[in-house]
């Protein structure tokens, strides 16, 4: 056997070790990565407000595979400093779901789930307590302190997309001071 | 010396190791992420699907896959996505292909069935049509549903193909309860057939 056989194979074993680090890390990296550029790229508007989306065309590319069936509304919850209450009337199919930074999406709640309407939910970071003092709204904790809420209703048909639209704009978000 | 020698041979195959692992691993997430994902998918004829997606359980390279191809997807537990990018065949979808999709309307709340170019994009058309869901789509007497996949005007519920040159097609159920909440059960379920008709 030469000399340098076994030198070969060191750096051949050395050079998969890395490649397998490496691979991993930038896995776990992705999410977050395209999570933030979607927001400053994408949903770069004021933070923890909603963002009322128009019905989704054939023009609609900010995320692939939208659902043209649905409307959405999105609101970018930066929760690090006070929590956020958020309103939003049910209609025939409504949810709202909330996505951490690394696109977790850690809280879902349907219109056949909710316990009130317009339902009613407080987001807070992980490292505040936080008791509701009206008792009516659910109280999530936020897998990150910020991240994204997505409300989505579906649009049955096109007659019923007016109404739609109005319950739309009721969504309300607001920092509990 | 030769101690020397080895701290340079060391030092070489670390060098080595870091510039070439770096770029492998680099370039390798891609495809492991979609051989990790694809691997882990339920499948039920063309359709596929994976009930991690959107879970704060799923393994970095699932999570990885859905961030690059469908960001802010929801957790199975509220809707569940399934993807069609082949016909019952196993044949991809082409653009300028007819396609038949039927059959029994799915046990869901709300469902709706979506098709989109080689790009994960609505196809532009003039009827301002890109899918047909549980409340606007005819059904069949028998309750079941027939959908036509075409680039030209067919009868009934038509899903025009434009000028796609590939097609993927999309089926979301919701409020769907415990009716394919497991693998067994969508594995198990009667979803719609997708069917080539013919080619242009």
């Amino acid at each position: 056997m030469k000399k340098w056989m076994p030198w070969i194979g060191w750096t051949l074993l050395a050079t998969i070790v890395v490649a397998v680090i490496v691979n991993l890390i930038v896995a776990i990296n992705i999410p977050t990565a395209i999570m933030q550029e979607t927001i400053n790229k994408k949903f770069n508007f004021p933070g923890n407000q909603w963002v009322f989306q128009p019905p989704i065309t054939d023009q609609s590319t900010d995320v692939v595979r939208p659902a043209p069936d649905d409307i959405y509304s999105l609101c970018v919850y930066d929760v690090s400093r006070y929590p956020l209450r958020v309103t939003s009337m049910t209609s025939q199919y409504w949810t709202i779901s909330a996505f951490a930074m690394n696109t977790d999406n850690f809280f879902n709640l349907s219109s056949s789930q909710a316990k009130t309407n317009p339902a009613e939910i407080v987001l807070v970071s992980k490292s505040m307590i936080y008791k509701d003092p009206t008792g009516k709204a659910q109280v999530v904790t936020a897998e990150s302190d910020k991240g994204i809420l997505m409300i989505t209703m579906v649009i049955p048909n096109q007659d019923a997309l007016p109404g739609i639209l109005q319950i739309q704009k009721q969504t309300t978000a607001e920092l509990v001071k | 010396m030769t101690d020397i020698k080895t701290i340079y041979k060391v030092l070489i195959v670390a060098a080595i190791a870091l510039v070439a692992g770096t770029a492998i691993g680099f370039v390798t997430v891609n495809p492991v992420a979609n051989l990790v994902t694809s691997g882990s998918n339920i499948k039920n004829g063309p359709w596929s699907t994976n009930l991690a997606f959107g879970s704060t359980g799923a393994n970095p390279y699932v999570k990885a896959w859905i961030a690059e191809n469908g960001l802010m997807a929801v957790s199975s537990s509220l809707s569940i996505y399934l993807a069609a990018y082949t016909d019952d065949n196993g044949q991809p979808l082409a653009g300028n292909c007819d396609y038949l999709i039927q059959g029994p309307a799915p046990r869901s709340g709300y469902w709706n069935i979506t098709v989109y170019n080689e790009n994960g994009f609505l196809i532009a058309n003039d009827q301002n049509r890109y899918s047909f869901s549980s409340t606007d789509i005819q059904f069949e007497p028998d309750g079941s549903f027939k959908i036509y996949m075409s680039r030209t005007q067919k009868q009934g519920n038509w899903l025009p193909t434009g000028n796609a040159k590939t097609l993927n097609v999309y089926l979301r159920l919701h409020d769907s309860g415990t009716a394919y909440s497991t693998a067994a059960a969508l594995k198990a379920a009667q979803l719609p057939n997708i069917v080539k008709e013919g080619c242009q």
